[in-house]
């Protein structure tokens, strides 16, 4: 048995819930389907203290229409890479920050937090990043139904036409 | 009395044969920084024509933009621009500085660095060529004589002193007859 399948089997025991949903993608890649926040929060927990995976690589954000995604990468000595899939309503895009355990993912978040408009309770507070001072509130640029073509750069203002009169 | 004239063809000559420039990157890939570096390094070695790179732009001549500006580094060019001294040139090196290259229309970017400070030469290239920044900086160096500056210099000279009778004017704090009267008697002075 090589040391992916033995990382599986591990989390599978300890999470029953993994069961299909966990597989090997291809040589020192594993990757899960979606989370929801009790689940990757425990996961993530586990795996940091348990399992040693002591490395925090990036945070991809994506736009999933109702909902927004959170792929986190991790990994440890053998430098095989975990990808947890976070995944939270937009209506209520608040999760767990798991910067008290990698402090490297702050910058990662805070940006997450910027442009997607996901709440990370228990990120340190901070200048926002990337975007610049003075950017209005509740405008996260890369979500699907924010357009760049109506955003006014010298007054900082978004103003989307009103329904009806989109259709030209 | 000391002449003028003489002291701004003294600037004139020293701008013209070796000219001080300040990099920015306004927010650029850092290809085209890569080549505005290499340019001024041994192997094409743009010092050899008294180019030389400064760290402060009070000391510079002409200002070296790369990258499409974000809304970040605005108002930093801004600042920079206002710092230079007269005369001041600028170059934007690469497709981004000119236009907004692939970045045009991205929800932090304004656009070139035209959309911010005057540009005197463009630069196109994606990253601009070593070549290409020499032929620039020598055609730049080409139009100082020419009418055309000539008559940028003078205009620039001209709102300067409309600026500058403005800030007096307010600094006095004096109401218009007042000031006309004032104008009346130092005429009168003149004449007597």
């Amino acid at each position: 048995m090589n040391r992916e399948e033995e990382i599986v089997g591990i989390l599978v025991k300890k999470f029953p819930f993994l069961q299909d949903r966990i597989s090997v993608k291809k040589e020192k890649r594993i990757f899960t389907g979606a989370l929801s926040r009790d689940e990757f929060e425990k996961i993530v927990r586990y795996v940091h203290d348990d399992m040693n995976l002591f490395r925090a690589h990036h945070v991809v954000g994506t736009d999933e229409g109702e909902n927004i995604g959170l792929l986190y990468i991790l990994s440890g000595d053998d430098n095989i890479l975990l990808a947890l899939r976070e995944v939270v309503p937009k209506a209520n895009p608040a999760v767990k920050s798991i910067s008290d355990m990698y402090a490297s993912i702050v910058l990662h978040e805070r940006e997450l937090a910027d442009l997607f408009g996901a709440v990370f309770e228990g990120l340190p507070e901070g200048p926002s990043y990337p975007l610049p001072d003075g950017w209005p509130k509740g405008n996260y640029p890369l979500r699907k139904e924010w357009n760049p073509k109506y955003f006014n750069k010298e007054t900082m203002t978004y103003e989307p036409p009103k329904e009806g009169e989109e259709k030209e | 009395m000391i002449d003028l004239d003489l002291i701004q063809k003294a600037i004139d000559w020293g701008t013209k044969k070796s000219p001080w420039i300040i990099h920015f990157n306004a927010g650029a890939c850092n290809g085209c920084d890569i080549e505005t570096v290499d340019s001024l390094t041994p192997r094409f070695d743009l010092e050899r024509l008294g180019v030389i790179k400064q760290g402060s732009p009070r000391h510079a001549d002409i200002l070296v933009c790369t990258g499409a500006v974000t809304l970040q580094t605005r108002e930093r060019l801004i600042q920079i621009y206002e710092q230079m001294a007269e005369p001041k040139f600028v170059i934007a090196i690469g497709t981004c500085a000119c236009t907004g290259g692939i970045f045009d229309g991205c929800y932090c970017v304004t656009g070139g660095i035209d959309s911010v400070v005057p540009v005197d030469v463009y630069i196109p290239g994606c990253a601009a060529r070593p070549e290409a920044i020499i032929r620039a900086v020598s055609k730049l160096l080409d139009t100082l004589d020419t009418p055309e500056q000539k008559e940028k210099k003078a205009g620039k000279a001209k709102k300067r002193e409309k600026i500058e009778d403005a800030v007096k004017a307010q600094d006095m704090n004096i109401s218009e007859e007042e000031k006309e009267a004032r104008n009346g008697q130092e005429d009168s002075g003149d004449e007597s």
